[in-house]
């Protein structure tokens, strides 16, 4: 009789839960402001990168139309949830690549896509796609660019351990010549010379620099 | 002396294996492995990254929480029961049964480790067509963490109580897993003092983001020899010197729990 009458309870008990319990609302909240995802990343442990998926598949939520809460700090959800997902694992280059480029074409924020690629070269500073992106967003984006940037970005760029192409040579040069500095150039190209990893680079180099030298020379 | 610790180590490892708690991880396992075959596939821009980040993730879980409770699980046991007074009536030196016991645990933990990596090769040959190397040497890495937080545990176990010990332990893993991250923050935002005190606190702490490459493996990375071999001596020259000195204690101790 007892066993009856708790399973009875149990049963009320489960049923009034039932009715009385708030339901769960289907617009959830903005999800997206953490001041410093960098202390989430800490607490996730080994876990960041499954943090950093799941975040990515909520961010269907995220009108990308929405307005900047505040210009000083270049925040708005499309921004923060960007920053979130790099931060949790930032090699993840699809969200970067996408983020970056939206933010600094359609919002005209090339801060902000920049900000994202720091990200990026804070905790890998080996790779070279980061400062590639950021020199194409300025280039392409900003106007006019700034140069001494671009420059200062090649020079990371060809330090890095991991694929930087040989056309950095071909816009380190150009930004040098529309900075009017073309006395630096050549000391550029020395320096990218003793960095050449292969004969064909090394070659081209030299070309370079014997054509600017012969220009000089007329 | 080494048959002495192999005996020991075998028959701590049958008696775990025979435990309630194998059936319970078999059961998760399985139920994990399901959820994770639902989910793979959800493609999220790159294919299968969802499905072995789960993997890598449950799996992580599994090998932590497997090797704190089986270990804690072999302690209370011990305490409870009073086994820890058998190295007193038999020939057994006091260390070599300390040893053995915590081996016993080791050796289940490998054998998990192979039961898991196998079950991921199978289901990335199945799904994906081609096996990723790096999720298996992620595996092999996370599972060197595993052995490096249970030999904290350990250590601890002679110290304090299971209950304290495991407590402990959880949240050393928890700093330890953070520190990169902090040094990071320290060194962009906090004073030159602090950092040092962080970087110090980097190098001596148990530091359980040496062996956390996950970014490397779920954007398909291959790890080079380096960072393998780093963590691997690291973990094992670590717990070795933590099982040194809790055997060092252990030898000293009153194995009477009344009379501390």
């Amino acid at each position: 009789m007892q066993k009856v009458s708790l399973f009875f309870c149990f049963g009320l008990f489960f049923l009034a839960i039932a009715i009385i319990a708030p339901k769960p609302t289907p617009q959830r909240p903005a999800p997206y402001f953490i001041e410093n995802p960098i202390f989430l990343r800490m607490l996730l442990g080994p876990f960041h990168t499954l943090a950093a998926d799941s975040y990515w598949l909520r961010s269907v939520n995220i009108d990308p139309q929405d307005q900047p809460k505040n210009r000083d700090k270049q925040s708005s959800d499309l921004f923060d949830g960007a920053k979130l997902i790099q931060t949790l694992d930032p090699l993840f280059e699809l969200n970067l690549r996408y983020s970056a480029t939206y933010l600094a074409s359609i919002r005209k924020d090339v801060d902000a896509a920049h900000a994202l690629c720091d990200i990026a070269i804070r905790f890998h500073p080996q790779y070279s796609y980061p400062y590639i992106l950021k020199i194409s967003n300025e280039l392409g984006y900003r106007h006019p660019y700034r140069y001494d940037k671009i420059i200062e970005w090649v020079k990371l760029a060809k330090n890095t351990t991991i694929d930087s192409p040989a056309w950095l040579t071909d816009v380190l040069v150009m930004a040098r010549n529309k900075n009017d500095q073309s006395e630096l150039v050549l000391a550029d190209l020395n320096w990218l010379l003793g960095m050449a990893k292969s004969p064909q680079e090394a070659q081209m180099i030299q070309a370079k620099i014997d054509k600017i030298k012969h220009a000089q020379a007329l | 002396m080494l048959s002495d610790i192999n005996c020991i180590a075998e028959s701590t490892f049958k008696a775990l294996l025979r435990q309630r708690l194998t059936a319970f991880f078999l059961t998760l396992t399985a139920i994990f492995i399901g959820f994770g075959l639902l989910m793979s596939t959800v493609d999220i821009g790159v294919r299968f990254r969802l499905f072995e980040n789960l993997l890598l993730g449950m799996q992580t879980f599994l090998l932590h929480i497997a090797g704190w409770l089986y270990l804690f699980e072999m302690v209370r046991k011990e305490q409870s029961l009073g086994l820890f007074v058998l190295p007193l009536t038999t020939t057994i030196k006091r260390s070599h049964y300390f040893i053995g016991r915590f081996l016993g645990v080791v050796w289940l933990m490998l054998l998990l480790l192979a039961f898991f990596a196998i079950i991921d090769s199978l289901l990335m040959l199945i799904i994906s067509g081609s096996v990723n190397i790096g999720l298996l040497q992620q595996l092999y890495l996370l599972s060197l963490s595993a052995l490096l937080s249970m030999a904290t545990l350990y250590f601890l176990t002679t110290l304090v109580s299971p209950v304290n010990a495991i407590i402990y332990s959880v949240i050393i893993w928890f700093i330890g897993n953070g520190l990169d991250e902090l040094l990071l923050f320290a060194e962009k935002k906090l004073t030159a003092t602090s950092t040092e005190l962080i970087r110090g606190l980097y190098y001596l702490w148990p530091n359980f983001s040496f062996f956390d490459k996950t970014e490397l493996v779920a954007n398909e990375i291959g790890l080079s020899w380096q960072q393998i071999a780093f963590p691997s001596i690291y973990s094992l020259l670590y717990s070795s010197l933590l099982l040194w000195a809790a055997t060092l204690i252990y030898q000293r101790k009153a194995l009477n729990p009344m009379a501390e």
